[in-house]
């Protein structure tokens, strides 16, 4: 799977699941999600199960911090590290 | 004041004085051991100036006007008067004795708990399929995690437990940038611990974050969060709901609730809307029970949700 299919998948997962009010557009990769509410902390532990589920990347805890977290483009980062 | 710079104007502001004497004295005494002596006899002076109007005007004015309000508004049964006794009783009582009965041996503590539904924990835990409790905030509650280590049951993982700990910040709590992956790894670990058997807790009344499901409560059309929810089904776990009622006789009871119903079956949102309903209906009979065992800030949060 490319960077741009994961980010994809992810961005369509946070509309579809995560958003509190889904966005009118999906997040684009640089979009600070954490910060702007997009996802809060219960997000965050839905979006990382997904990535375990969908893309068999494992998550340690101290890899749950915001450097991680904050946008798309790092969450891609982070799972791209780790194949 | 009485025992310091100036004199006391009023008769009101002498005996509130006195109070805060009283109150000192029994705080300085739960520091140095001698407590239980004088744990009872607090209760009751506490309870007798609570009762007294002068004092609730007095000494505690802004308080008796929430708790007035807050009887009123949330359509709570019995006499608002007595709500504000027993609140105002328990506030003061808490002040001064909470850290002490969390300090407090096993024995010592046990001799002064009821625990009720001990039997539906127990029995969760031997099915060792992970068990989550629901708390609702009580002026005691934090006794729950003490009586919980005396009976000798491992207390597991309590969810926001990091926004407490010494040294935080109060503004640590509502930025985003820190709560967001400190509670994300609370979430987590509560989630790997469910899933051993073990158990975690999380309260259930709390009202930040943005994911809510609205319900018709005590007047209020409130937002609960779905996290307990959320975790239990997740990790297929048990779910129970606890609290702790403080008696004004000094007594704690420890109340534990039988397992909530759910449905495997039954698609993730489903379960987690129903167990949320359940809930907020659990929770609401116990507001009807006893509403003085709320804190006050629990009370003002309440009045905050559009009325119904």
């Amino acid at each position: 799977m490319t960077d741009d299919q994961i980010a994809r998948e992810l961005a369509d997962y946070i509309v579809r699941e995560i958003a509190p009010t889904p966005p009118a557009a999906p997040p684009g990769p640089d979009v600070p999600i954490i910060e702007q509410g997009l996802v809060d902390s219960l997000g965050l532990f839905k979006l990382i199960a997904f990535v375990e589920e969908r893309l068999g990347v494992k998550i340690a805890p101290e890899e749950i911090v915001l450097e991680n977290f904050a946008t798309i483009a790092a969450i891609v980062k982070l799972i791209q590290s780790r194949r | 004041m009485i025992f310091g710079p100036g004199f006391p104007r009023s008769q009101d502001e002498l005996r509130e004085n006195l109070f805060r004497l009283f109150q000192r004295s029994f705080q300085s005494l739960a520091k140095s051991g001698h407590s239980l002596k004088v744990y009872r006899s607090s209760f009751e002076l506490y309870g007798r100036l609570a009762a007294e109007r002068w004092a609730q005007l007095t000494i505690w004015p802004e308080e008796t006007a929430l708790i007035e309000r807050f009887a009123r508004e949330a359509g709570l049964p019995g006499e608002p008067q007595a709500m504000v006794q027993k609140s105002l009783l328990l506030h003061a009582a808490a002040a001064t004795w909470r850290r002490m009965l969390q300090g407090l041996g096993r024995d010592a503590l046990l001799r002064l708990c009821v625990a009720r539904g001990e039997e539906h924990l127990r029995a969760a835990l031997d099915a060792k399929r992970g068990v989550l409790i629901a708390h609702c905030h009580t002026v005691f509650a934090p006794l729950f995690w003490s009586w919980l280590e005396h009976k000798g049951i491992a207390p597991g993982v309590t969810l926001g437990h990091w926004a407490w700990e010494q040294g935080r910040k109060a503004g640590d709590r509502t930025d985003p940038k820190r709560a967001v992956p400190e509670m994300a790894r609370e979430l987590f670990a509560a989630s790997q611990t469910l899933r051993a058997g073990g158990l975690a807790h999380v309260f259930g009344d709390g009202v930040q974050g943005s994911r809510q499901t609205e319900i018709a409560f005590c007047n209020r059309r409130r937002g609960f969060r779905s996290t307990f929810a959320e975790m239990a089904v997740a990790a297929d776990a048990t779910t129970l709901s606890a609290a702790v009622s403080m008696g004004a006789d000094g007594r704690m009871t420890m109340e534990i609730e039988p397992s909530f119903t759910d449905d495997a079956s039954l698609p993730r949102a489903e379960r987690v809307e129903r167990l949320v309903r359940e809930y907020a209906a659990r929770l609401e009979k116990r507001w009807q029970r006893d509403a003085a065992q709320l804190p006050w800030g629990d009370m003002t949060t309440h009045l905050r949700f559009p009325a119904l």
